[in-house]
């Protein structure tokens, strides 16, 4: 600390980044946080951009040879990949420090602050060990937090336990692989990784979150468990039923829109799922985030078959409308703003599908709506159509074919009119229902036609 | 049917299917634009996208004296054939559909002129409508809505008093307007005089607001109230980047004293007139005439309104057709 009576100190405390920004998230999203940056070497070693999968409907399979696996137990954690290592430059200069100091990616990757490996090491445990290898070189970091924290805030550094260079007859690391080990892990991720409820949970968000990537071949385990992309599907119907699909920019991000309605088997609730580089941000939004109550309506239930797909893209990673967390979104970013109005006018069609779906005085078999819905089948997102056209639901010629179809009609009358009716009509046998029918027949043959 | 500033008696009264103050607000419409036009808005180039009516008025206005001949209708409700017989020129492509569904289609890069023409109070729907028209309409487009404003709930108000009502009325604008006005909703900007100010408020900033996201601003031309039935209000203008400031101003359209682009709106109401009378009225009105110089009663609103329309009076005659 300064003597200088003139200086106030602003100084950053370890305190800070140890007990405070790690309440920010949860355990899930910290592990995603270590997946982002495997998936960012591979990124940057395959050139790939998921985003294409979409755009132009390639399936380069680029991410096959990549894997990311996950163990995790009571006692401890690990994270291992050979998606490319850490160089010791890298090490030294950039990967462990607070804050990335600059922003030199040239492909659509997903590491962005310089936050979320360190925010994930004070959030799980106490011992962390960070060893990488390169196809050249490889290093060995330990990190206790006890003592590191212990060192004072004057001294932020990390040591290297040991590193060199690949060599046959030198320690045997595998190139191009990263392993982070945690053990002494903290009272709450202990407690949630042994239970089997989290692991699931933890598939779960793996699958949707980077369902592009593993679309791409990459193999991602929990526990020797292979994770399977869960790339939401959309409900067409050849020229009856389609998706909106918009491409615009901002801001230097490329903005991808596609939004429709789930079969009508889908009994899962939508809403807006929303991706930076292929990474989802927000899942099934239903809330003002995505303009929900803003300029569409407030989300309903009855719209529970909407569901729409906005994916930002850019080299530059810092224009995407991200948050530290990557759980939200950067609402006043002028590119989040742009897609947003775009999204609501893109949205409205398709509620007012929706909103067809329930008219309070027709019988189901009426609502031309409902058959289209039920007729529909589910088109993965990388198979749709790549024609920018608003929603389509040509509901017309599903009405048409309705004009012709049989409604049951029910109602119950006294038996004494029924019988009535039989003995003036001199059928004493003749059943309710049919009863029923020549009454109708009777009232249309003599009033109408 | 009350003429505001007239009486009720059955001689203050128009044939509301001839609806005159909205056949001088379309006139002054295309007065404007005409002016527009001269001053390099290439108006006849504009696509004009209105709301359905099987009379089709504003469509055949605006293709004979604005010029514009690519045209859409749109039209919600479930009457195809009548719109079609209907329908004066071939060029109108109809749209059997809602304004929400029609705007994803619009081309982003042409220039409309927009009339959300709507029978209804200002609602939800409507300002989803004004939002999306704002978010997809190319620089330079015009957009023009019409609501109704009369303290009306939306599901009727049978059965509630006066005090029932206002209370139900400012709990309606409240979370649906509050946002776009400057003050606390309250019983006073529910009554019937103060709606259309508070409409033409919210819109205003509505527009503003959603324009700005786009860079855009809204240059207000239009801001009018009127009576042939229901009071309504109609609000809009051009939208566009600052650098357009400069060619509204040359364009010379800021001298017509109907050009509005205050908060309160300006009202049209015309007085009923006999044939005779509007002859006299057209050979004696200047500057100094006066409700006492008159040869018949007329109150001196209606005479200002008169003196200030006179121009745009529709006559109307019976044919035989």
């Amino acid at each position: 600390m300064t003597t200088d009576a003139n200086v106030v100190s602003a100084r950053p405390t370890k305190v800070f980044f140890v007990d405070m920004i790690t309440r920010d998230l949860g355990i899930t999203d910290c592990i995603l946080d270590l997946i982002d940056n495997a998936i960012d070497h591979a990124v940057m070693n395959s050139k790939l951009d998921v985003m294409t999968f979409l755009t132009d409907g390639s399936r380069p399979l680029r991410l096959r040879k990549y894997y990311v696996s996950l163990k995790l137990s009571g006692d401890s954690f690990r994270i291992e990949d050979n998606c490319g290592g850490i160089s010791i430059d890298d090490a030294r200069t950039r990967v462990f420090r607070f804050g990335d100091p600059e922003n030199r990616q040239t492909q659509a990757g997903l590491s962005v602050y310089g936050i979320g490996m360190k925010r994930a090491f004070f959030k799980l445990g106490q011992v962390i060990r960070v060893q990488s290898a390169t196809t050249t070189e490889w290093f060995v970091v330990d990190i206790n937090v006890k003592r590191w924290k212990a060192k004072g805030d004057d001294d932020w550094d990390f040591t290297f336990a040991s590193r060199g260079a690949l060599r046959k007859s030198g320690p045997q690391y595998q190139p191009s692989t990263t392993r982070i080990s945690i053990a002494q892990l903290n009272a709450d991720a202990s407690l949630r990784f042994s239970q089997p409820s989290f692991r699931k949970q933890l598939l779960f968000r793996i699958a949707s979150t980077y369902s592009l990537f593993l679309t791409a071949g990459l193999r991602i385990t929990v526990n020797g468990e292979p994770v399977k992309p869960n790339l939401p599907t959309i409900g067409g119907l050849g020229s009856t039923l389609s998706a909106a699909r918009k491409q615009l920019t901002a801001d230097g991000v490329d903005i991808l829109i596609i939004a429709g309605v789930t079969p009508r088997d889908d009994k899962q609730s939508h809403g807006w799922y929303v991706f930076c580089n292929g990474r989802m941000v927000l899942e099934a939004d239903q809330s003002r985030l995505t303009g929900w109550g803003d300029n569409l309506p407030q989300w309903h239930s009855k719209y529970r078959h909407f569901a729409g797909y906005v994916y930002f893209r850019s080299a530059d990673v810092r224009l995407l409308p991200w948050t530290t967390t990557k759980q939200g979104v950067v609402y006043e970013s002028r590119a989040y703003q742009t897609a947003l109005a775009e999204m609501q006018v893109q949205a409205r069609p398709i509620l007012n599908f929706l909103n067809n779906l329930y008219p309070g005085d027709l019988t189901e078999e009426e609502v031309a709506e409902r058959e289209v819905l039920t007729r529909a089948h589910s088109v993965d997102l990388t198979k749709l159509s790549r024609r920018e056209a608003p929603f389509i639901a040509n509901v017309e010629s599903e009405r048409k074919r309705k004009e012709n179809a049989l409604i049951n009609i029910q109602y119950k009358k006294p038996k004494k009119l029924i019988e009535q009716i039989r003995s003036h009509l001199g059928r004493s046998r003749m059943s309710a229902s049919s009863v029923g029918k020549f009454t109708f027949d009777y009232y249309l043959k003599q009033e109408i036609e | 049917m009350t003429i505001p500033g007239g009486s009720s008696e059955s001689f203050n009264k128009f044939n509301y299917l001839l609806r005159p103050s909205k056949q001088v607000e379309r006139k002054l419409i295309i007065q404007a634009l005409q002016t527009l036009a001269l001053g390099g808005f290439d108006i006849p180039n504009y696509t004009y996208l209105g709301l359905g009516s099987v009379y089709y008025a504003d469509f055949i206005l605006f293709h004979k004296y604005l010029y514009i001949n690519d045209m859409v209708c749109a039209e919600a409700s479930n009457i195809p054939k009548r719109m079609r017989f209907n329908r004066p020129y071939k060029f109108i492509r109809l749209k059997m559909a809602k304004v929400g569904d029609i705007l994803p289609t619009l081309n982003r890069k042409r220039k409309y002129f927009v009339w959300l023409d709507y029978d209804s109070v200002l609602g939800e729907d409507i300002l989803y409508d004004t939002a999306g028209a704002l978010h997809v309409l190319a620089p330079e487009s015009i957009l023009l809505v019409t609501v109704e404003a009369e303290p009306a709930l939306p599901e009727g108000s049978d059965g509630l008093n006066q005090a029932q009502l206002v209370r139900r009325l400012v709990e309606l604008f409240r979370p649906l307007l509050g946002r776009y006005v400057g003050k606390e909703i309250t019983r006073s900007e529910v009554a019937h005089n103060s709606l259309p100010r508070l409409f033409a408020e919210a819109l205003r900033t509505q527009f503003i607001e959603e324009l700005a996201k786009r860079d855009l601003n809204y240059f207000p031309l239009f801001n009018f109230k009127y009576a042939d039935g229901a009071q309504m209000l109609s609000l809009g203008g051009i939208l566009g980047d600052r650098q357009i400031r400069d060619r509204l101003k040359r364009s010379g359209v800021y001298r017509f004293d109907f050009i509005n682009t205050g908060v309160d709106p300006l009202r049209i109401s015309i007085p009923p007139l006999t044939a005779r009378e509007k002859q006299w009225l057209d050979q004696n009105i200047d500057a100094r005439l006066t409700a006492e110089r008159l040869k018949f009663e007329l109150n001196r609103d209606l005479l200002e309104n008169f003196r200030r329309y006179y121009r745009h009076y529709p006559t109307y005659y019976e044919t035989l057709l």
